[in-house]
């Protein structure tokens, strides 16, 4: 991948000379953003434009900026970033910067290096022995490490579209704002498709969960779902995976029936006796492998080899043995398990679904399905802008979405 | 009604020396006898039918294009901003032209930068902006650089055609506010911009064949026009629209890919 930042100054509207720019890098198979745009006032006062440029080839990057030149605009020729040194263990220096969710590179000694692991609100650790640049938490800082500070010699790169990206964006409006005066069907059509192509593609497909999936009946659909292998990974806590096992066990979902809707007499302390179990069987795993849960989203992740994670909190009960209850290492493992994720699906769930995006590329298409409008706000207010809001009951959602993943 | 002054240079070492557009070929030389007669033609249709003065600046040996001496550069009140020719063969104009304009009391100021500008050629003043050429000789860097030093709106047209290597030999902007143009020698952002400049009631499109004749590097004075001949169709519908048109044969010049407008710098 190759980037480039470009600046133009002139009459550029007047003169047409930005539009015959942006077509040609369109034509020339590269990709751009307007990242700045400022009109002179008066009639005489000079237009500028920052342009983001990215192409695929080192070659096509050479052509474009060749254009570029001829039609006026210079390459913007970066500096190099400030580094510091970790003063304590977990402290990041004074001034570090804190990463977005978008690709980032940083210019150290002249050379761009890409950094790895795009996720929002980490340290940059610049290693100058083997030239590499990666995103780490604030947890993990090591005392005397160099992180990046300022501003400087950061280059992001903005969620680029190539001209098939525009065309598609005819499903731009669905981001346009959260509600459920949307046509859900064709979302539904489309994060499917999304599914698909990323399955296809060698990417991995990530499923998270809140409990609310079984207490609106979902399971079954979740399960038919898992059962097609479009899913390679699935997140949770402990109370969806309790619910679920209850519901394998008992037919009810916090003492309540799911097919009747009725409380079953007792029926309170099921989830606790599914806890019971599972720890007696000596793990989810198990338990399944023992023929003692037979049914559920649990049973068939297991079954489809779903790489599950399971992160603990202080409400939990049990927990499951699978529950990881350390948070510093549930975190670090979830964002160990990301690599390769390219859509992200999230129901039901606003803890989870925040703690996920918190770890998310922007590039990570992210559809977050919940009845609460509120759920969807929450997660695109925390920065993971990408996110596709569905507003529905995720029982309607998974039976429709599963009609078209069959 | 102030007179109209134009420099102009005699044409006494005017020849194809070297070839830096399609028009020159040093096979095909001009007729030394019939240029000096065509130039002074000119100037005597510029002084007796114009009401123009004409002041001269003396010929130099060894620059026989330094007769298009609208490429000296851009003149706006007592300012020169002297051209930076891309081709060396052309370069030696520069010290000439500038010392000219120093000696007649003009300050000059220089673009920043390096890029090419081949001043009047290129860059054609209009309603208080400056419509302005590129790619064949000038760079579009120049634009910006003198849209700055005078701040002044300057649209910039890319040029696709060789043949119309210079902005003043495909558009002409007429004292009037009409403009004469040959659309196919620009591309369609270029179009679009002239469109979106000038009215579409002052556009005047002119054919290949006038064009070829160099109807666009036409001389503008109030309502009069005056340029080489060969394109009656265009003077037909000028005349309809009220101009007092001129033509006198300058097809010496043509040999060089220059006529009336690149012979004559507009001082004011």
């Amino acid at each position: 991948m190759f980037v480039e930042t470009v600046l133009l100054e002139g009459h550029l509207l007047d003169s047409h000379t930005l539009s015959k720019i942006l077509d040609q890098i369109l034509r020339q198979g590269g990709q751009y953003e307007l990242m700045e745009l400022s009109v002179g006032r008066r009639r005489q006062d000079p237009t500028r434009a920052k342009l983001f440029l990215r192409t695929d080839t080192r070659e096509r990057m050479k052509d474009l900026v060749t254009y570029v030149r001829q039609q006026g605009g210079e390459v913007a020729e970066p500096r190099d970033v400030t580094l510091s040194p970790a003063p304590a263990e977990g402290v990041f220096p004074d001034d570090f910067y804190s990463t977005t969710n978008l690709e980032t590179w940083v210019q150290v000694s002249g050379e761009e290096i890409q950094v790895a692991g795009e996720a929002m609100d980490l340290g940059i650790r610049v290693n100058l022995s083997n030239r590499t640049a990666e995103s780490v938490p604030m947890d993990q800082v090591r005392k005397g490490d160099l992180y990046v500070c300022g501003s400087d010699g950061i280059r992001i790169v903005p969620l680029l579209k190539s001209a098939e990206a525009r065309a598609r964006e005819a499903f731009g409006f669905m981001q346009s704002e959260v509600s459920a005066e949307k046509p859900r069907l064709l979302a539904i059509r489309q994060v499917a498709d999304a599914l698909k192509e990323c399955h296809g593609g060698g990417g991995r497909n990530l499923l998270v969960l809140g409990p609310a999936v079984v207490h609106s009946g979902a399971v079954a659909s979740v399960s038919r779902m898992l059962e097609t292998g479009i899913f390679h990974l699935l997140f949770g806590g402990n109370a969806v995976a309790v619910h679920d096992i209850e519901w394998a066990l008992f037919g009810t979902s916090l003492g309540v029936n799911i097919e009747t809707g009725e409380p079953v007499p007792a029926g309170h302390r099921h989830h606790l006796r599914a806890i019971n179990t599972v720890r007696a069987a000596g793990g989810i795993r198990q338990a399944v492998e023992k023929g003692i849960v037979t049914r559920g989203i649990m049973y068939t992740a297991v079954r489809k080899n779903v790489d599950v994670l399971l992160a603990g909190s202080v409400r939990d009960d049990g927990p499951l043995p699978e529950v990881v209850t350390d948070i510093l290492q549930a975190k670090k493992m979830m964002r160990s398990r990301l690599a390769g994720v390219g859509v992200a699906v999230m129901a039901a769930t606003a803890l989870h679904a925040i703690a996920t995006g918190n770890m998310l590329p922007a590039r990570v298409r992210t559809f977050c399905v919940d009845i609460n409008p509120g759920t969807v706000v929450k997660l695109m207010d925390r920065g993971s802008s990408q996110t596709v809001p569905i507003v529905m009951d995720c029982e309607s959602f998974f039976h429709e979405l599963v009609g078209h993943l069959t | 009604m102030t007179t109209p002054r134009f420099l102009m240079c005699r044409p006494d070492y005017y020849a194809v020396r070297y070839e830096i557009n399609p028009w020159m070929n040093r096979q095909v030389q001009p007729n030394h006898g019939r240029a000096v007669i065509q130039w002074e033609s000119l100037v005597r249709l510029l002084s007796v039918h114009l009401g123009a003065t004409v002041s001269l600046l003396p010929p130099l040996e060894q620059q026989p294009d330094l007769v298009f001496t609208a490429n000296a550069g851009f003149v706006s009140g007592k300012v020169f901003i002297p051209s930076r020719f891309r081709y060396p063969q052309r370069r030696g104009e520069e010290a000439w032209f500038r010392k000219w304009f120093e000696e007649n009391g003009y300050q000059t100021r220089e673009l920043p930068g390096e890029a090419f500008f081949e001043g009047f050629g290129d860059a054609l003043p209009f309603n208080g902006m400056v419509f302005a050429g590129y790619r064949f000789r000038s760079d579009i860097q120049a634009h910006r650089e003198l849209g700055r030093l005078l701040d002044v709106q300057v649209v910039s047209l890319e040029l696709t055609d060789d043949r119309f290597y210079h902005l003043d030999t495909c558009f002409c902007p007429l004292e009037t506010g009409d403009v004469l143009y040959y659309p196919r020698a620009f591309d369609r952002y270029a179009i679009e911009a002239i469109r979106g400049t000038v009215e579409r009631e002052h556009l005047i499109p002119v054919d290949e064949a006038e064009a070829n004749s160099f109807c666009c590097n036409a001389i503008s004075v109030r309502t009069s026009v005056l340029m080489n001949t060969g394109s009656p169709r265009l003077t037909a519908r000028l005349n309809g629209r009220g101009y007092e048109v001129f033509t006198t044969d300058l097809s010496e010049f043509v040999k060089s890919g220059g006529s009336a407008k690149c012979l004559t710098l507009r001082l004011e």
